[in-house]
């Protein structure tokens, strides 16, 4: 797990036209007119962040415009936020530079600007293909205007369209859940990231729907929906290559491969998570606090040799491919397997864990309940 | 220089929970000057966080006052506070057995409790004077004439002298001080006589040492006097003497009668308590009568979760000891929790007190087994063994009989609770054997009990079923044979010894059942599927499953989530660490005492 000589960047534009029912991220509804002054704010934060980063830390490798949803505000803001990292960064010329957005946001237009200003990577959220589901957990599109969305990127050139699936969803089925699946994977799209409802307290979705409400369908059927979807992506050729990402070879996302593999990544925008220089901070995530105060922090958080390794075990063990342990060795002076001995060998035989060729992964069972797994691990 | 002994009174106070003892003896160290308002913390005399906590008392506490009553004399009172809990029954006689006197606090709603007839026998035959003060006379439902003729008829004695007060508003506080010093008598003067002076208490200080808390009885003590304490036949030079108000403050000399604390730099002396201190030079031909050893009656063990602080376990429990005496304690071995020990206390309330001072005053994090009694084991051989740990039970094959302890306990309880209080005592194996109405409201019923059905949860269910009225005392009575079994419980196939428990025949197969679906409720779900099994010689008698957990993953997990989620896997980490794990399944500290917590569900 060497460190990425390039760094990610990521830019985080809060604004959507409605805030889901399961969000509980920094997204605003209804504040779209802020847009133009947020972005002159983030540009501020880039010019003053990057003036004070070295060389190396100044080269980029990915950019991710994420939310949100960055593809409701104007193409033009996006491309004076790229101008503004491509003048105080080195931006590789290869560099992979993805932006969020909903199916309904996709305009012809708009797909053409993206194109234009640098992104080459869409990462379209249609979360399902069911309109029940989706109006369950308070999406403001359907099935129809989802698939429309996608063909409308694919359309104006996009090639590189990742879509985000649910599941775990109040009302769902494993019928449904393959019908989704299904017609997503006929779109032969070459990325798609599945993620099982992580119900936060305090949404919406989570007074509608708490916990306990039989509408969830229980373990047994979340844990068929995640086997469902890991021969589905399978047999559609899309490597699994993190808990809830699968890529055709060559597609996957670097941005987020880089945050599993430990590297460093600059960000901007309120409530924005960096680790620059062995220090993760963050942004505030009061939208009014950021604008006033963009170089604020509300959390600053200096990783130490012991912190960094047990985010790499965790970080890595996300990764299906695992952690190399001659690397961890090399990298930490740690053995893993003597450290972790007893645990190690009880969940390799209770079949949790899996190891090859000096590496360690997590089995499909495993990735069930990983939280375990890691906790055993750190 | 020391304080004539005409002029000395020292008494003790006697209460029941809740009758306003402390508050009582916060008033009177007020009122005497010794402590001003601004001094006062709530409830002085109580020293131990837990103690305020809690509102009890579980250490005896001296305090002197001066006291400058309405003949003109300057007197010097000394209390020495007492506990209330049947558990401390100890620790009250051995307070008794330094004062002349003692004030007897009734509550003048509440009327005379239990222990609290207990304790006031306890100080007769000590041949205490007793005081009796009505408290709480402001409340509305008082009614102090009621509780004069109970002082007459339950405890028989002269209610004439009784001080109405009430230590809340501060009235009757004189009255109560004039009192002592009329009606307690002085200590004889015996400053002729060798020193012999009754340690009463002591603890240790990492600086000065042992510091013991005693009662000259005859003679006097000063700084730098070479002393012996005849028990332990140790010499020590004497390097600071001192009183207490209740803070410590140095004097030079103390003379008969007078309370005091002394340090002498004493170290690996294992108990001081009831020793009697003499002069090197001049050693009294007698040591004082000391007092009888409290018998440990419950045992637990007591483990750490992590081996590492065994040593730090031993350490601990060592210092504990040298502050209370009664404490029991011998290196143990368990398969499923390592080396540990086994604990000796007087009842429920101390083992929960010395696990939580052990908890909290030594950073250790502990795992206590379910408590239980000793029994008397007559092997086919014919050998007797005493078995404290149900682990330890012979087999069945090797059993003639197995006796179990009874008691003799008097619970007081009003009128209409008599019947729900005589269902519980049957419940739980007693041998009803009278019935006495004290006074048209109130009965006193005296039953046989096996010991180890009271430290269950028994005196939840008597205060719950009697809406908190009911009060008891209790004391050894005999060994008597039971058809008692063993009850195992496996978890993941795996025996836990810790978890076995010897139960009367009868109600195993439903014990079982109960620790089964309870030990469900308290162990996590896991990686793996767990079996809990409960057993009688081999036979299962319940089984419940706890399920493996299926679904345990964060989807998703960028930039922005790293700390958080890393947090969360390192909580969840350290939660572990407060669970042992007997073979592949880890067990939360929680799930040793579920016997205890069975209850009536």
């Amino acid at each position: 797990m060497s460190q990425p000589t390039a760094r990610s960047a990521y830019i985080h534009i809060p604004f959507c036209s409605y805030k889901c029912d399961f969000c509980d991220f920094t997204a605003f509804a209804g504040l779209d007119h802020l847009a133009g002054r947020y972005v002159e704010v983030v540009c501020g934060e880039i010019e003053a962040r990057t003036a004070l980063l070295s060389t190396d830390d100044r080269q980029v490798g990915s950019v991710f415009y994420g939310g949100g949803t960055p593809g409701l505000i104007e193409p033009a803001l996006v491309a004076r936020l790229q101008q503004t990292l491509c003048r105080h960064t080195h931006l590789a010329a290869e560099a992979e530079v993805s932006l969020e957005t909903t199916p309904q946001t996709v305009t012809p237009e708009k797909a053409a600007a993206w194109l234009a200003l640098g992104v080459n990577r869409l990462s379209i959220g249609i979360q399902s293909l069911n309109d029940d589901e989706l109006a369950a957990i308070g999406r403001d599109h359907g099935s129809e205007q989802a698939l429309a969305g996608v063909r409308i990127a694919r359309r104006a050139g996009f090639r590189n369209i990742n879509t985000d699936l649910m599941y775990g969803l109040p009302n769902q089925t494993i019928d449904s859940w393959r019908s989704t699946l299904a017609r997503v994977l006929a779109l032969d799209l070459p990325h798609l990231s599945a993620y099982g409802l992580q119900l936060s307290s305090a949404t919406p979705l989570s007074r509608r729907y708490s916990p306990a409400s039989p509408a969830y369908g229980g373990e047994d059927q979340f844990a068929s929906m995640y086997e469902l979807l890991v021969s589905m992506t399978a047999a559609a050729g899309l490597v699994q290559y993190e808990i809830s990402n699968f890529a055709r070879p060559g597609f996957e996302s670097r941005h987020n491969l880089s945050c599993w593999q430990s590297g460093e990544y600059l960000a901007f925008g309120v409530g924005a998570h960096r680790y620059v220089g062995g220090v993760r901070s963050s942004n505030w995530r009061s939208l009014k606090r950021y604008m006033a105060e963009p170089l604020g922090s509300e959390m600053e958080e200096p990783i130490d040799a012991d912190t960094r390794l047990r985010e790499a075990v965790f970080l890595g063990l996300r990764t299906r491919r695992g952690i190399d342990l001659q690397q961890i060795r090399q990298q930490y002076g740690v053995d893993l397997l003597d450290r972790f001995r007893a645990q190690i060998d009880r969940l390799l035989a209770g079949g949790f864990l899996e190891s090859a060729e000096g590496r360690l992964a997590l089995s499909q069972k495993g990735v069930l309940v990983s939280n375990l797994v890691m906790s055993e691990l750190i | 220089m020391t304080t004539e002994a005409q002029l000395i009174r020292n008494f003790s106070i006697i209460a029941h929970i809740d009758h306003g003892k402390s508050t009582l003896a916060d008033r009177l160290l007020e009122a005497t000057g010794t402590l001003t308002k601004r001094e006062m913390q709530e409830q002085v005399l109580d020293t131990m966080d837990l103690e305020r906590e809690r509102g009890i008392t579980i250490k005896a506490q001296p305090a002197r006052m001066e006291y400058r009553a309405r003949d003109g004399q300057t007197y010097v009172l000394n209390l020495i506070d007492t506990p209330g809990h049947v558990d401390f029954g100890y620790e009250v006689s051995r307070s008794l057995a330094a004062c002349e006197g003692a004030l007897l606090v009734i509550d003048a709603t509440q009327g005379v409790e239990a222990q609290t007839l207990a304790n006031v026998h306890l100080a007769v035959e000590n041949n205490l004077e007793i005081v009796p003060v009505i408290n709480k006379i402001d409340l509305p439902s008082a009614d102090p004439d009621r509780i004069k003729q109970e002082i007459e008829e339950v405890i028989g004695l002269d209610p004439s002298f009784a001080v109405l007060a009430s230590a809340k508003n501060n009235t009757g506080i004189q009255e109560v001080l004039e009192s002592i010093v009329h009606l307690i008598p002085p200590p004889p003067n015996t400053v002729q006589q060798p020193l012999r002076a009754l340690v009463f208490d002591s603890y240790y200080e990492s600086y000065r040492g042992i510091i013991a808390y005693f009662r000259v009885k005859d003679g006097t003590i000063a700084l730098g006097d070479r002393i012996k304490f005849m028990a332990n036949d140790k010499t020590f030079e004497v390097t600071e003497l001192g009183v207490l108000r209740p803070q410590q403050v140095k004097v030079d000399r103390l003379g008969p009668g007078e309370v005091g604390y002394l340090a002498a730099s004493i170290k690996d002396v294992s108990t001081l308590v009831g020793d009697t201190v003499t002069h090197a030079e001049r050693p009294a031909p007698e040591p004082l009568p000391g007092y009888r050893p409290a018998k440990p009656m419950v045992f637990a063990g007591i483990y750490p979760v992590d081996n590492d602080q065994y040593p730090d376990l031993r350490e601990a429990l060592e210092k504990l000891k040298l502050n209370d005496s009664s404490l029991f304690f011998e290196p143990e071995t368990s398969e499923a929790l390592g080396f540990g020990f086994r604990c000796g206390f007087l009842g429920l309330l101390h083992m929960e007190i010395i696990q939580e001072r052990l908890e909290r005053e030594y950073a250790l994090t502990l795992i206590t087994t379910a408590p239980s009694v000793i029994y008397r084991v007559t092997k086919t051989d014919g050998s007797v063994v005493m078995v404290d740990n149900p682990a330890l039970l012979p087999d069945a094959n090797h059993r003639e009989m197995i006796e179990e302890p009874y008691v003799l306990a008097s619970i007081m309880v009003p009128n209409e609770h008599v019947g729900p209080i005589m269902e519980l005592c049957q419940g739980r194996r007693g041998i009803f054997q009278d019935m006495k109405y004290l006074d048209p409201r109130r009965a006193m019923l005296h039953y046989e009990l096996p010991l180890a059905e009271i430290i269950t949860d028994f005196f939840d269910q008597l205060k719950s079923r009697s809406r908190g009225y009911a009060s008891l005392d209790y004391h050894f009575h005999e060994y008597r044979e039971s058809r008692l079994v063993k009850l195992d419980i496996l978890i993941g196939g795996e025996p836990v010894d810790a978890l076995s428990a010897i139960v009367h025949y009868e109600r195993a197969q439903a014990y079982g059942r109960h620790l089964a679906e309870k030990l469900k409720k308290l162990i996590p779900r896991q990686l793996f599927e767990v079996p809990i099994q409960a057993a009688i010689g081999g036979k299962v008698v319940a089984r419940e499953n706890i399920s493996a957990q299926r679904k345990n993953v964060l989807s998703k997990c960028y930039g922005g989530d790293i700390t958080r989620k890393r947090k969360l896997l390192e909580k969840q980490k350290e939660g572990k660490k407060r669970m042992k794990s007997v073979g592949k399944v880890e067990i939360p500290q929680e799930a040793f005492m579920a016997l205890l917590k069975l209850g009536e569900e």
